[in-house]
């Protein structure tokens, strides 16, 4: 349906700073990186290191910021809010929706963007909404109000919003920190299919350094608002690398599961 | 459920036809005397009761839309331009030419105002403070740094009680004539004689409501949070204060002609949402006739509940929507307030 060209997904940060406050503490510290094109990439780091704020500037939503982004070669600050919607779509951490919506008009609002002034969605949109809930699986959920439907459900049919918005950039904001052991490789699995099938470059920020190896084309540990490692998943997502990352001691289990063990590597406790 | 919204919407329409009916039969001039006495009927009908059925009309559609807008970009079913301090601000406006005419022109300079003083420049005065004080609003939630809802609920509360002061102190210097005068405009009501008053406040409410439904689908992006909004192509700040600035309009020309008439722009949309559903394509058009439907009857009932006394509508709203927001509140809101 949407097909991308994944060679020009792509999100380029080049020596970018932030501050909430001004002449504040930097969150975002001189960070340069390149997510993309055409891949998931995986942000992983302790808490606190600017993975979030990262993700809002990615998406134009913070603007002060010293240093360029770029989306598909374009720099942010030239692009209005719907351009910058038509290029990049986001999925936040948390999903409270206040209005009762149901699912499928939730997904149809993702179209917003491209509807641009216009009254009635066309013919094009209508399917593209349709393909968005097939690839989703919400097919089922769609006259539900979102507001009663399940965390991993409710998951899914944020994702089939953004698929609806059409931009070739997705980011996506911890999407499974409250899901349980079956959504968890359900969602990431869903969104390697985008990267594959269907064109799309997908940043995603997870906790879970065990999903982002496992799932990663690419994996960017941030720590203090800088890059601390990137690359393949086997390169970063290593005991020496996390254990000075995150700074306490991990176990591996089983070959490739990390286990942290609740103290800290300077013997600080956690 | 679409289908409901439809039925909703039928239902409202004919709620309203039926409230026009009642606000041109209802009254002190009974039906049956309308009927036999030809000279009764034109002027009460022409002079009185079309008038106030049209304004009643338009300022309940405007006043409930208002109310779903505010709670819509605030995501908060508090937030009405009430609670934000229009209604203050008018007031506020309108004690000051009162006040201004007795105390300065009168005691101080014997100037003797002409008859119409009242007419013109109380609603004036009242639209001008509506609008100050939504600037003032607004301006005190921004200093707090990104514009959320919180903040300008905070703001909105925080000018009212001062206004409320003011006018309480204005009250107490002012003499037994002015505060009567004063106090009789703050109950609000639909008390005009004649359409003057109707060919302004009309168009104005019809362009700025048809501007609001317009937008229905910037209201329904909001629901995501201002994050999502943002990423979904929505320059939220601009237009918040896009709607901030519309429906101040509107609803101080409302305040302006009519004082303030509470609880519709609270309770209207409120009810709507939880019965119905949030998505705004249908709310704002479901507000439009449900606002105009409620205060159309109110105002009819507030004709014949008293014999021989029309009590101000505003009196009337009040005293229905209270109860009816409580029992809401008890029962949830239908938002989750967060930003």
């Amino acid at each position: 349906m949407e097909m991308h060209n994944p060679k020009s997904m792509i999100i380029e940060v080049e020596n970018l700073s932030f501050s909430y406050i001004k002449s504040g503490p930097l969150v975002i510290d001189g960070l340069s990186a390149v997510f993309g094109p055409g891949r998931l990439n995986i942000i992983i780091g302790p808490n606190g290191s600017g993975k979030s704020t990262l993700a809002r500037i990615a998406i134009g939503y913070l603007r002060n910021y010293n240093g360029t982004v770029k989306l598909n070669g374009d720099d942010i600050r030239h692009l209005t809010v719907l351009e910058t919607a038509r290029r990049v779509a986001f999925v936040p951490q948390e999903n409270p929706i206040s209005a009762p919506l149901t699912v499928r008009e939730a997904v149809e609002l993702g179209r917003f963007c491209q509807l641009a002034g216009g009254v009635y969605p066309s013919k094009e949109d209508k399917d593209v909404v349709e393909w968005a809930i097939e690839l989703t699986g919400v097919r089922e959920l769609i006259e539900k109000r979102v507001d009663n439907i399940s965390g991993g459900e409710k998951q899914r049919v944020m994702i089939a919003r953004v698929l609806a918005q059409g931009a070739g950039n997705l980011v996506l904001d911890e999407p499974t920190a409250n899901l349980d052991l079956k959504y968890q490789p359900l969602i990431f699995d869903l969104l390697r299919r985008l990267v594959e099938k269907e064109g799309y470059n997908v940043t995603a920020i997870t906790h879970d350094v065990n999903l982002a190896s496992r799932y990663a084309d690419m994996v960017f540990l941030l720590k203090a608002g800088k890059i601390f490692a990137r690359g393949l998943p086997g390169e970063v997502v290593n005991l020496g690398i996390l254990e000075s990352a995150y700074e306490t001691k991990l176990k591996i289990v089983g070959g490739s599961f990390f286990i942290p063990l609740g103290a800290g590597i300077e013997g600080g406790g956690s | 459920m679409k289908q409901m919204q439809w039925y909703a919407l039928a239902g409202l329409g004919i709620l309203l036809i039926i409230a026009i009916a009642a606000g041109l039969l209802a009254g002190p001039v009974s039906v049956r005397d309308l009927l036999s006495n030809e000279s009764l009927r034109g002027p009460v009908l022409m002079q009185l009761r079309i008038p106030r059925v049209i304004l009643g009309i338009f300022v309940g559609a405007a006043l409930a839309v208002a109310g779903a807008a505010f709670q819509g970009t605030l995501r908060n079913p508090l937030a009405t331009p009430y609670t934000l301090g229009v209604a203050g601000g008018a007031s506020l406006g309108a004690y000051v030419v009162i006040f201004v005419q007795n105390l300065i022109l009168r005691t101080r300079f014997n100037v003797i105002t002409p008859s119409w003083y009242h007419l013109v420049f109380v609603p004036l005065g009242a639209f001008a403070g509506g609008l100050l004080t939504v600037a003032l609003v607004y301006g005190l939630a921004k200093n707090r740094g990104k514009l959320s809802s919180y903040s300008l609920i905070l703001a909105g509360v925080v000018i009212n009680f001062t206004f409320a002061s003011v006018i309480l102190l204005l009250n107490y210097i002012s003499d037994f004539t002015q505060v009567f005068v004063m106090i009789r405009w703050m109950m609000g009501g639909l008390t005009i004689v004649g359409s003057s008053v109707l060919y302004v406040t009309v168009p104005i409410v019809v362009i700025c409501l048809a501007l609001l439904l317009s937008a229905h689908r910037c209201f329904d992006i909001l629901a995501f949070g201002e994050v999502t909004a943002h990423s979904m192509g929505l320059d939220v700040e601009r237009f918040i204060r896009w709607v901030f600035i519309v429906t101040s309009i509107m609803v101080g020309m409302c305040v302006a002609v009519c004082g303030p008439i509470g609880f519709v722009g609270l309770v209207i949309p409120h009810v709507l949402r939880l019965a119905f559903g949030g998505r705004h394509g249908f709310l704002l058009p479901a507000s439009m006739l449900g606002g105009a439907a409620f205060l159309c009857l109110a105002d009819a009932l507030a004709r014949v509940i008293l014999p021989n006394q029309i009590l101000p509508v505003g009196v009337l709203t009040a005293l229905i929507g209270g109860p009816i927001l409580a029992v809401l509140l008890l029962r949830g809101s239908g938002y989750e307030v967060r930003d």
